[in-house]
């Protein structure tokens, strides 16, 4: 059970961090890998959650479950740490380029049955999804990945609703295009 | 239902918000239209592998990095904490030394605060004494921190 293994992090025990660390740190770390881009990034991410988490475990409700406070709060720490650096580029700073039409249209050069495999293939859409700009990976990680509905994302992010679900249909189209020249 | 009604309902689907009757009209067009049933599957695919891409592990040596940066902060906090400790006991020593008109702390005491910054200072300048005492008090607390550290480590 989580609440014991909090209540013993809370009482000083660093086995028990060391518990939550081997249950979780796999999945903290994919998710940070994927909003971030970069395994250094990454790591980064991941060791500065830890280290909030610890510090501030006196606060740490145990009636709450673990997994979905740490997609919020590694959500709120990239974002923080993106705008802390002025990285996180707004909607409207997009370029031209992102102004295309609702549908990419249907490659004819390949079977339909070929070109649907690419889209199971999980290697070609982890590279794709590494390759999508940031604000397009970040809204499909969350809204694919974390499981949070666009509302959520809206509030994560400030911005609104509208903008979440154009950017989730843009990132996809980003992704369809991506994965139609890999080679196979 | 025209084709580019049915890719927005394909949108819909993709975010999750297509109704029951949406749905339905959807699979109505796509049972006679190739090209419109091929963006439905490529959609429903994409969906289903972003929904599960594998977990990735983390590199081995993190959780190390992660102890050693939340020790070295705590090192660094409990340092703070003696140095603005030992400031105020300090501070507070030579104002009540100075009250009881003890002989080698005999400097007057005036209301202003900052005179008692500059009353510390003038303590220390004119008492060897108490700067020994600081230097052993750091050399104690480092040598105490490093124990400390290393019994952690080796447990």
């Amino acid at each position: 059970m989580d609440s014991d293994l909090i209540l013993r992090i809370k009482s000083g025990d660093q086995n028990a961090f060391r518990d939550l660390y081997n249950k979780y740190s796999s999945f903290i770390y994919t998710l940070s890998y994927r909003l971030c881009g970069s395994s250094e990034e990454a790591k980064d991410l991941v060791q500065e959650f830890f280290i909030r988490f610890y510090n501030n475990i006196d606060k740490f409700d145990i009636n709450y479950p673990f997994i979905p406070w740490s997609k919020r709060v590694l959500t709120n720490l990239y974002i923080d740490k993106k705008r802390s650096k002025k990285e996180y580029v707004s909607f409207e700073e997009l370029t031209s380029e992102d102004d295309e039409r609702s549908f990419d249209p249907v490659d004819n050069s390949l079977l339909p049955e070929d070109m649907i495999i690419r889209f199971e293939n999980k290697e070609a859409i982890e590279k794709a999804l590494l390759k999508l700009p940031e604000i397009y990976r970040v809204v499909i990680v969350l809204f694919y990945q974390e499981d949070l509905s666009i509302k959520e994302i809206s509030n994560i992010l400030s911005v609104d609703e509208g903008t979440v679900k154009m950017r989730i249909s843009r990132g996809r189209k980003k992704l369809y295009r991506e994965l139609s020249t890999y080679e196979v | 239902m025209r084709c580019d009604e049915c890719r927005k309902l394909i949108e819909l689907e993709e975010l999750g918000m297509i109704t029951s009757k949406q749905l339905s009209e959807l699979e109505t067009h796509i049972a006679n239209c190739p090209e419109c049933l091929y963006l439905r599957q490529r959609s429903q695919r994409l969906t289903n592998s972003l929904k599960n891409l594998p977990i990735l592990s983390p590199p081995e040596n993190l959780f190390s990095l992660i102890l050693y940066r939340i020790e070295k902060e705590e090192f660094i906090k409990n340092c703070i904490t003696f140095f603005v400790f030992m400031f105020f006991a300090l501070l507070i020593g030579s104002v009540f030394l100075n009250n009881i008109n003890y002989s080698i702390f005999s400097v007057e005491i005036e209301e202003s605060v900052f005179y008692i910054f500059s009353l510390v200072w003038e303590i220390f300048c004119n008492n060897i004494f108490l700067i020994y005492l600081l230097i052993g008090s750091i050399l104690l607390f480092i040598v105490f921190s490093v124990y400390k550290k290393r019994k952690e480590l080796l447990s």
